[in-house]
């Protein structure tokens, strides 16, 4: 991702060791104010490290993580004022009531005494949590428990919040609700880190993806860029009812280049290279053919077909 | 610094142990067993029994829960979020110290009252006042240094050996004082007993209240060769191991196990002249009047002079991945040998110089001067730094507990040694440290030869270890080499 002009985040040649292993090669990545930043990668891909790096959790064997332009591991309770954090597997301290829970990170982070009462209510309400406020954490359900987590997350209003895989163990509804609540604080100028092995989870929302592997960062850009299409190049999806398949080979070969296809009965998904006046020779070439076309459609690049271009390993 | 009724970590823990229905249960039952004894026995004996139970069971209750409570925090996965709070290490320690033991201190605090029943029945106010603080203190002590071993340990196993570590001093503790001896360990003025003792009768928990002309304020023991108020000898070793205790908390207390380092290389030697340092005094203190009894009061220091050794090599291990960097920027002149991140052995080296001094000033004052004592222990430092290099080795190896499965090699090559040495007695000498007796004279040169001579190879090994790349594999992907990086020209389009 080029031309970050306002960074809340910047990874300098950060590199993780566990022993011999390198859980995190250098890496290089600066996350841009406002954005909400998807991190994807096979589990072991790296992800959780870099954001426990992040945060502060873990320091990397070498190289510099900056939250606003402060060394995290040189100033680290300076730095997580601005840092919200939530991990896929935590507990709530189970013998203090949901208001009890907040109130204790509430003065954690040092807020001002006199907003706290009002700013716990505010982050109930925002999480659906009001009814719960003097409930035992113990009883509650799992998704309300994530919900109290991210209450806990933006109770001190931080730049920056950084969700380790937060819908895992959701159910449907649970993440619907997650999607929009997160959508709404960028709305309020909060930048959201958020990693997920699930691409469904992160596909329409997030404004900017990175997809780890191996401990490697192997792509990151903003969405627009990442799903664009470079030059020419095209997917297309061709379905007819009469007409052979050589025919629309040929037709396709004398209209530009065919990169490569996958042919089924009456129909190819094939990647081709041609400008939109050589898509639309081809469309007439086909008509003049006599070939019945019942599809014509470019089909958009997703970050799947991305993620799946670039990645070895399967996701779900 | 916030105030403690402030401190968050204390609220929380209030709030969650203090509940009225626990608070209201803990003092009824408190009371009710104060009430039960007065009818069993009488008024003087439930004095003494409370007495009693508050100076035992607050450092046990202290010593357990504060056991357990880091370890906790990691167990319940409630740990990364404490770090990541603005809390500073201090703040969190208050917190934890004065909050987690908090149904024990409301126990103690609730029967208090009966405690000052005693100053009715001819009990100095000011010894009575004397024993609670030394009791806070040694509570403090434990507390942190309960703590501390709360950081490193996995749950339930390491809270139960804990458990018995405490208990275990506890009666030592006490049986030095009923011994007479009123010292033990010399550790023991540390605690209440020694006090207390004076105001036990010979039935067990009934306080001698004839014993009234005892003042804890005037009793004095020998510290080196100087008489020291017992009082302030208590206070100062309670402020001292606490304060160490402290160090190491606010070092560590927000690192994940794996990046543990109690002390810098530097406090891990200034920590083994402090503890060798205080053993001496308290020993040459005990001044024995048999030969026999100074040759054990000898061995036990020097003992405890090799365990130091030990430990402070065990604490200057360094993590595998800092010391492969340390290694890059030192084989190309960007760092030095004596470097937070190098090799543990030259701080072995520097530990055994510092102990051997203390050792030589403590035999001068004493006129209990022995050169083998200094001989021996510069031959266990070789051996501390063959093990050691060896215990770092075995951390680069990879293994699923390197500390724990070198100590398993170390000590069966001790075992083997042992069993060879039946037959062949020369080679105990030559390849296990010494730990009693004279040696030959020509012994500890072949010794360090040959000692000298694996741990030389053991560093080579080590070296070329370093300068191998760290493995490019992701530690969750099954450890498979790396295949190359796929480029988006890689992969045809589906």
């Amino acid at each position: 991702m080029n031309d970050i002009v306002n960074p809340i985040i910047t990874f300098e040649a950060v590199r993780k060791e566990y022993g011999r292993f390198v859980a995190v090669h250098p890496l290089d990545l600066a996350i841009q104010a406002g954005e909400i930043y998807g991190l994807i990668g096979p589990n072991g891909a790296g992800k959780t490290t870099l954001i426990r790096m992040a945060c502060g959790l873990l320091a990397p064997t070498s190289g510099h993580v900056y939250i606003n332009g402060i060394e995290i591991h040189r100033q680290a309770e300076a730095a997580q004022q601005s840092i919200g954090y939530l991990s896929d597997i935590y507990a709530l301290y189970e013998d203090l009531t949901a208001w009890e829970y907040l109130d204790y990170f509430a003065h954690a982070y040092r807020m001002p005494p006199k907003d706290i009462p009002d700013r716990i209510k505010e982050v109930l309400t925002l999480v659906g949590l009001e009814s719960k406020e003097q409930a035992l954490t113990k009883g509650l359900s799992r998704g309300m428990r994530q919900r109290l987590g991210l209450a806990r997350a933006i109770l001190h209003r931080p730049k920056l919040l950084l969700l380790d895989e937060p819908a895992s163990g959701l159910d449907p509804k649970a993440r619907m609700q997650l999607r929009d609540l997160l959508v709404l604080l960028k709305t309020q100028g909060t930048t959201i880190v958020i990693s997920s092995h699930i691409l469904a989870e992160l596909e329409g929302f997030c404004t900017a993806i990175g997809i780890m592997e191996l401990g490697r960062l192997v792509r990151s850009d903003t969405l627009s860029a990442l799903t664009s299409v470079s030059g020419n190049r095209r997917i297309l999806t061709l379905r007819w009812l009469s007409g052979d398949a050589e025919t629309v080979q040929r037709a396709i070969e004398q209209s530009g280049e065919l990169v490569a296809a996958d042919w089924s009965h009456n129909q190819v998904l094939c990647t081709v290279n041609l400008t939109e006046e050589q898509l639309a020779d081809l469309h007439a070439r086909l008509v003049h053919a006599g070939v019945r076309i019942v599809e014509f459609a470019e089909k958009k690049q997703t970050v799947q077909d991305v993620y799946m271009n670039l990645s070895r390993h399967e996701v779900m | 610094m916030i105030a403690i009724w402030d401190n968050p970590e204390w609220v929380r823990h209030r709030r969650a142990i203090l509940r009225p229905a626990t608070t209201i249960a803990v003092v009824a039952v408190s009371w009710l067993l104060c009430a039960l004894i007065a009818y069993v026995a009488d008024t003087k004996t439930m004095i003494g029994a409370v007495i009693l139970a508050h100076m035992i069971g607050l450092p046990l209750w202290v010593g357990s829960t504060c056991g357990n409570s880091i370890m906790q925090e990691r167990a319940f996965q409630t740990f990364d979020f404490w770090r990541t709070t603005r809390l500073t290490p201090g703040e969190l320690v208050a917190g934890q110290l004065c909050g987690v033991p908090l149904m024990g201190i409301l126990a103690v605090g609730s029967t208090i009252p009966v405690a000052l029943l005693s100053i009715g029945i001819e009990v100095n106010p000011v010894n009575l006042a004397l024993i609670y603080i030394m009791l806070t203190l040694f509570c403090v002590t434990v507390g942190t240094g309960s703590l501390v071993f709360s950081m490193g340990a996995t749950p339930f196993r390491g809270s139960r050996v804990l458990t018995w570590i405490i208990g275990l001093y506890l009666v030592s503790s006490i049986m030095a004082f009923a011994n007479g001896t009123g010292m033990g360990l010399g550790l023991s003025v540390m605690t209440p007993y020694p006090f207390l003792g004076d105001m036990l009768g010979a039935e067990a928990g009934a306080i001698n209240f004839s014993a009234s002309n005892f003042s804890v304020s005037q009793s004095t023991v020998l510290f080196g060769v100087m008489p020291v108020p017992s009082f302030l000898l208590g206070i100062t070793l309670n402020l001292s191991f606490s304060g160490w205790f402290m160090l190491m908390l606010s070092r560590n207390i927000k690192k994940e196990r794996h990046e543990l380092r109690l002390l810098s290389r530097w406090q891990a030697v200034g920590f083994a002249v402090f503890i060798t340092l205080l053993f001496h005094a308290l020993g040459i203190s005990s001044r024995p009047e048999h030969n026999s009894a100074a040759s054990i009061i000898q061995q036990s220091l020097f003992f405890l002079n090799v365990l130091l050794l030990y430990l402070i090599g065990i604490i200057t291990l360094t993590p595998p991945e800092r010391l492969r960097i340390w290694w890059q920027r030192w084989s190309t002149g960007r760092s030095t040998y004596l470097h937070e991140d190098g090799f543990p052995w030259p701080w072995v080296v520097l530990t055994t110089i510092c102990l051997a001094g203390v050792a030589y000033l403590s035999a001068s004052i004493s006129g209990r001067s022995s050169p083998t004592l200094l001989w021996n222990l510069g031959l266990v430092a070789v051996f501390a730094m063959r093990d050691i290099t060896f215990l770092q080795w075995c951390q680069c190896q990879n293994f699923k507990r390197p500390l724990f499965t070198g100590a398993l090699y170390l000590g069966l090559y001790y075992f083997v040694v042992q069993l060879l040495a039946i037959t062949v007695p020369d080679l105990r000498s030559l390849l296990a440290p010494p730990m009693v007796g004279h040696l030959e004279p020509t012994q500890p040169i072949v010794t360090v030869m040959i000692q000298g001579l694996i741990a030389g190879g053991l560093l080579h090994l080590l070296s070329t270890q370093l300068k191998k790349p760290a493995r490019s594999v992701s530690p969750s992907s099954g450890g498979n080499p790396q295949p190359p990086m796929p480029t988006e020209s890689s992969f045809p389009l589906q």
